[in-house]
């Protein structure tokens, strides 16, 4: 499974402030112009809508982690 | 339901543990590995274990008769657990710190035939002697499958040129097969239909997947409570990552420690966290990590159009997203 989209999507939106606002305020304009799979757009929202941009250790990522620990 | 499962499965483990011959405090021993936190004589046991009863359930309505699988298979993974603290030279390892090395090896070495046993009590269910010889095959095929991925794993413990693909590779071999291999085999058990049977050992793959990529993150984010990745140079998915895209300070500080022979500091363990974080690489890993969740996901929907009740297994899969 190469996500080589996906790694470019993640470092665009840390490296570029305004990438990234343009990211969280029209999540499906700026993820199409990316060659990303149904999945991983899907992926993508999923993470952004349960734990937003993760740049800290936090409860929320923990809650994200944690169930999938047990298994 | 779930609490009766573990609780049954539970009772599998302990009787096949008292029907063996000997000293009682061997027998102690072999609990010990079984009863760490999130293990299945645990208060909590862990839901892997519960695997095959609930893929049993949600396919035939039934699942007394994979009980004994599900036993065999929480002998092999705990084994397999000791001999990776053994391998790790993990001292910390609870069963380690009580019992030394030695104990260990021959602890992991008796789980491994009593899952052998358990596997035999398949008949005491009503299994054919050639299902239970596809199960044992199986199982077997399986076992190997993680043993040349913990090749791998060692072998590129510290290898900073291994590429995010040869590092998925690697896990697709070692972590995902046992929960393949549970979600395969209590299908078998359960179904002659193979595309139930293919879907469900697709589901396994995947949790197993995603479930090594929440150890990666632990591995940096839990640092100060368990096992540091930073600290053993243990060489994961985030580090592939900000290897690959780090720039500046930042990839001189990952390659010094990750190339370097010195001992990493807290300092220079507290630094690296933060970089990982800054450079996006928790957040791609998480992000992958929701991809394989995703593709379980799916898996269950097949499963559900041929005709498996997948709402038990769906719901645990949702949870993890709370």
């Amino acid at each position: 499974m190469s996500l080589k989209a996906v790694r470019s999507l993640v470092k665009k939106t840390f490296t570029d402030g305004k990438f990234k606002e343009d990211l969280l305020k029209d999540p499906s304009s700026t993820l199409a112009k990316f060659n990303l799979t149904t999945e991983e757009k899907d992926a993508i929202v999923n993470v952004h809508t349960s734990v937003g941009i993760v740049n800290g250790n936090s409860a929320v990522l923990e809650a994200k982690a944690q169930p999938m620990g047990g298994w | 339901m779930l609490q009766k499962i573990a609780h049954l499965l539970k009772q599998e483990i302990e009787e096949l543990i008292a029907s063996l011959p000997g000293d009682s405090s061997f027998k102690q021993l072999i609990q010990q590995p079984l009863m760490g936190p999130g293990r299945p004589l645990s208060e909590s046991g862990y839901r892997s274990s519960l695997l095959p009863v609930l893929i049993s359930q949600s396919v035939c309505d039934g699942y007394e008769h994979v009980l004994p699988l599900s036993a065999a298979i929480c002998f092999m993974q705990t084994a397999a657990d000791v001999f990776d603290d053994v391998e790790d030279q993990d001292s910390k390892s609870s069963l380690i710190a009580t019992a030394g090395y030695a104990q260990a090896v021959n602890i992991a070495t008796a789980l491994l035939l009593l899952a052998q046993l358990a596997m035999v009590r398949l008949k005491t269910k009503n299994v054919d002697n050639g299902s239970i010889v596809s199960i044992i095959a199986e199982i077997s095929k399986y076992g190997i499958m993680s043993c040349t991925g913990q090749y791998l794993d060692i072998k590129h413990k510290s290898n900073t040129d291994i590429t995010e693909d040869q590092y998925l590779d690697m896990v697709a071999l070692k972590s995902a097969p046992p929960m393949e291999c549970a979600c395969l085999t209590a299908a078998m058990l359960s179904t002659d239909n193979q595309n139930l049977i293919d879907a469900f050992a697709r589901f396994g793959h995947n949790i197993g997947m995603a479930t090594q990529l929440v150890n990666d993150i632990h591995g940096i984010t839990k640092s100060e409570t368990g096992k540091s990745d930073i600290i053993a140079k243990q060489v994961t998915l985030p580090i592939i990552y900000a290897l690959e895209n780090a720039e500046g300070n930042d990839l001189e500080l990952l390659s010094s420690i990750y190339k370097g022979s010195d001992a990493v500091t807290p300092q220079t363990e507290k630094q690296v966290i933060k970089l990982l974080f800054d450079t996006g690489a928790i957040h791609y890993t998480v992000v992958t990590m929701e991809l394989y969740r995703q593709k379980a996901l799916a898996t269950l929907k097949q499963a559900a159009k041929y005709g498996s009740d997948t709402k038990t297994l769906t719901g645990l899969v949702e949870s993890l997203q709370d």
